[in-house]
């Protein structure tokens, strides 16, 4: 049965749902679209959907997937659009493409992702580079602690690497880090780079746009849809 | 509220999801558009709002109509409350995130008695005075109903008015005089406003009524202290729910809901006539809705939401005389969209446990029967129309079809139970064991659970006249019975007993009582249903403060001649009927379902112009086949 990818971005008020939420609402905004789902046998039937790595409360994502199988082959374009009109305030459907039979799943195709996070306007210029000096050239791990089971990660080693753009207030810092081998949470990330900020509050998740997700292949990032970026090109 | 301060107080909260307000057939109206703007507010939180039937129905009725708008807000949590308190912040509507205040009605529905602080609560972060007679006339106007409205006096003071029994018959009603007034007065005098609602049937003004009591603190009378003020308020009911209002796209929730389905009202009332039961007495009579009507429904339902699972919801679906029909249609309708169909409630009888069997979708892992009492005597006493046969014919059948969770609900402190009656529980459960063992010969385990909530003697019901057992004597009975169940191989859970003993004290309370809960809410009180959050200290204390003894109004048992502080409510069902029922009751006798066995001589039906309405029978079919 063929299988398509979906490009949706989560912004606006729906940044504040849970991935769960997310899962639940784009389900029932698949169901509502009349497209030919194909749905999982058994007792308890439910549609074909697997979804790209979870988004946390608060953080927006500019490109996130999920990938669907239907029972027939579908027009691409408007089946976007009947998709995309079924989606709440907030969740925006992009693009859709058509996978070849055997394609990889969202969790293989994906290893990194870019994740920018606006600065507290405590953030100094000074204090920026220094963060960036340390980030990129020293060879000191960044160690945190989670919370729940006490497992301890290098921060740093979850970052593959980062910039600071200024911006008419304050700046945004850009960070591309490692999904799932080598994933570091993201709160501890957050926790860690404020703490050489000199944050004063915890930073909040509503300051986190995820901007895409992608796989990195010879130094190039390639999205699940197959297009090739460089390095922070949006 | 500003965008960026909304964000920065969601991005503080638990479940933001909660407050958006962008939901899927959520309405947002254009504010200048339109007439006359209510809010409708639900004094518990989203998730247990959203799974509201009333909350559908009314946002859809109002919103369709052209002058009017609704919007929703819930009681917020904790830490929500905390976010606007800190930041001066009032409470706001979802849709347009604008202040209560700015609305012209504020409606809550009264669910139960539990949530009544949170009522407080609201009004207070809303900005709006507590009591009705401290509102300017720039206040919006607050109103109440639901099924607590049956006994408002306790929460009289806070409201300006109470619109008893169903909304869809006079809510539209209640809008269209209050833009009436407006057109007329720009912004109208709170009493011409009043003047005016107290015109419409169902519209109860409490401020009309004053209340004098006797030496010994029992109500001596209640009665209008305004002209032209009725005696008593009668309830308003749709006669027929075919042409009534229903909605097809109803709200879908952001933040999981306790309940994530579509809902056909398969029929309204019930009278199986549980003597316990106030649903079964102010939803009265039976009104079903016909196949074809809830076919349609469902399916329409189904396209809007894309909801996986549709519950056929009344007090209790298999009863409906149109299930043969309405099934199999139901069923075809489904499958090509894989819904699951779903019942919330079961019957004890076999039927139920084969029909629920064969409904597609999810199966919950456990089943649920309420036999409610544990010998046939006391199942009697409450007219619960089930015996032991019964249950245990309906455990082999779930075991039969594999399901291997049963639980079963009792309830402790009945009128007239003894000892005998709590050891019949357990010899239940060990029947319903023995069941199991035949069906599965020890190739599977079965899991029973008994859960056991403790008696409240609700107005207008055949019970309350009766006192509830002292908290003492029922946490007793309840240790007794769990340890005999615990012994024959179930869990037992019995619900917070002091939980159930405020419950009582609100249930039958009186105008004196506002100032308790006043005082209670003042202390921090906040969703008093929820165990975790009820603090019984808090109460004691505030019932001290107010010069009142809780046990005096949970506790009493009333005398038929006395005056009953809710009476000025009228259910339509007859206050005589009661007194017969009560007093079978006492005498162990029961009263027949008047759908299947002739009027049992509630009143209703004349009284009111009404009759039970069933599929196949058209009107009245029971009495033709009186014996
Ligand atoms: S008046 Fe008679 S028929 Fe009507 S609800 Fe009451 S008992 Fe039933």
């Amino acid at each position: 049965m063929p299988k398509y990818r979906i490009a949706y971005a989560k912004i606006d008020l729906a940044r504040f749902l849970s991935h769960l939420e997310v899962l639940r609402t784009l389900n029932r905004a698949l169901r509502r679209s009349g497209l030919p789902l194909a749905y999982t046998e058994g007792f308890n039937p439910h549609p074909k959907v697997s979804f790209g790595p979870s988004l946390g409360v608060g953080v927006a994502g500019l490109n996130e997937y999920f990938d669907l199988e239907l029972e027939q082959a579908v027009p691409l374009k408007q089946s976007l659009d009947r998709v995309g009109r079924q989606f709440p305030q907030g969740l925006v459907a992009k693009a859709m493409a058509a996978l070849p039979p055997f394609a990889s799943g969202l969790s293989r195709v994906i290893d990194c992702a870019w994740y920018r996070v606006a600065l507290p306007p405590q953030a100094v210029p000074d204090g920026r580079l220094r963060l960036l000096k340390d980030l990129r050239e020293s060879a000191e791990p960044w160690l945190r602690k989670r919370q729940k089971d006490g497992k301890v990660f290098d921060v740093k080693r979850g970052i593959l690497d980062g910039r600071i753009v200024p911006r008419p207030q304050g700046a945004v810092l850009d960070l591309l880090v490692k999904v799932g081998e080598g994933e570091v949470p993201l709160r501890l990330v957050l926790e860690a780079l404020w703490e050489k900020l000199g944050g004063a509050e915890p930073p909040l998740p509503a300051m986190v746009t995820r901007v895409g997700l992608y796989r990195l292949r010879g130094g190039q990032l390639v999205t699940p849809l197959g297009e090739t970026r460089g390095l922070w090109e949006e | 509220m500003e965008k960026a301060l909304f964000e920065e107080i969601l991005s503080r909260v638990q479940k933001p999801a909660r407050y958006l307000g962008t939901e899927w057939n959520s309405v947002k109206k254009n504010w200048d558009r339109v007439a006359v703007k209510m809010v409708f507010a639900f004094p518990d939180l989203y998730e247990v709002g959203m799974s509201h039937l009333g909350l559908q129905i009314l946002y859809g009725l109002v919103n369709r109509e052209a002058d009017y708008l609704m919007e929703r807000v819930f009681a917020p949590a904790a830490d929500m409350e905390a976010e606007l308190r800190r930041r001066g912040l009032p409470l706001f509507s979802l849709e347009s995130r604008r202040p209560l205040a700015d609305f012209d009605v504020l409606g809550f529905t009264l669910p139960y008695e539990m949530t009544f602080t949170n009522i407080l609560n609201m009004l207070d972060l809303a900005g709006i005075p507590l009591r009705a007679r401290e509102r300017a006339d720039t206040h919006p106007l607050v109103i109440g109903g639901g099924p607590a409205v049956y006994n408002p006096e306790p929460l009289a003071p806070f409201f300006d008015a109470f619109v008893i029994g169903e909304g869809e018959e006079s809510l539209l009603e209640v809008l269209q005089a209050i833009k009436q007034v407006k057109e007329r007065e720009g912004r109208p005098e709170r009493p011409a406003l009043l003047e005016r609602l107290g015109e419409i049937p169902g519209v109860y003004i409490p401020g009309w009524y004053g209340v004098e009591y006797t030496e010994e603190g029992r109500v001596r009378r209640v009665f209008p202290v305004k002209p032209g003020a009725p005696e008593r308020v009668r309830r308003r009911l749709l006669k027929d729910l075919n042409g009534a209002y229903f909605p097809e796209a109803p709200i879908v929730p952001l933040a999981e809901a306790v309940h994530e389905r579509g809902m056909v009202e398969v029929f309204r009332g019930c009278t199986r006539g549980c003597r316990f039961c106030q649903a079964g007495i102010i939803y009265r009579p039976v009104r079903e809705r016909d196949p074809q009507v809830l076919q349609h429904q469902a399916g329409e339902i189904v396209k809007s939401t894309g909801y996986d699972e549709v519950s056929l919801v009344s007090l209790s679906s298999l009863d409906y005389a149109g299930l043969d029909e309405l099934l199999p249609s139901l069923r075809d309708r489904c499958s090509v969209t894989r819904t699951g169909i779903s019942l919330p409630s079961l019957r004890v009888d076999s039927f139920s446990v084969r029909v629920a069997g064969n409904l597609p979708g999810v199966h919950r892992t456990s089943l649920t029967f309420a036999p409610e009492a544990g010998t046939q005597r006391l199942r009697d006493v409450i007219n619960k129309g089930v015996t032991e046969a019964d249950l245990l014919e309906a455990a082999r059948a779930a075991f039969e079809a594999g399901w291997t969770a049963l639980k079963l609900y009792f309830m402790i402190g009945l009128p007239t139970e003894e000892q005998a009656d709590l050891e019949g529980i357990a010899d239940l459960v060990r029947k319903v064991r023995q069941a199991g063992r035949d069906v599965f010969k020890g190739k599977k385990k079965v899991r029973l659970t008994v859960s056991a909530a403790s008696f409240v003697p609700k107005a207008h019901t055949p019970f309350q006249w009766e006192g509830q057992v002292p908290r003492e004597t029922l946490e007793a009975r309840h240790r007794f019975t769990a340890n005999l169940v615990r012994r024959s191989g179930a869990d037992y859970h019995w619900h917070n007993i002091e939980i159930s003993f405020i419950e009582a004290v609100f249930a039958r309370g009186d105008r004196r009582l506002a100032g308790v809960l006043e005082e209670a809410w003042r202390r921090g009180c906040r969703f008093d249903g929820w165990t975790e959050h009820f603090k019984f200290s808090l109460w004691e204390e505030s019932f001290k403060a107010a010069g009142l003894d809780p046990r005096f109004y949970a506790g009493r048992r009333l005398g038929y001649d006395e005056v009953l502080p809710w009476e000025v409510i009228d259910s339509g069902v007859d206050r005589r009927f009661l007194i017969r029922e009560h007093r079978k009751a006492l005498a162990g006798e029961t009263t027949p379902d008047c759908r299947f066995a002739g009027c049992a001589g509630c009143g209703i039906c004349p009284g009111l112009g009404v009759s039970p309405r069933l599929v196949g029978g058209g009107e009245r079919k029971f009495t033709e086949e009186q014996p």
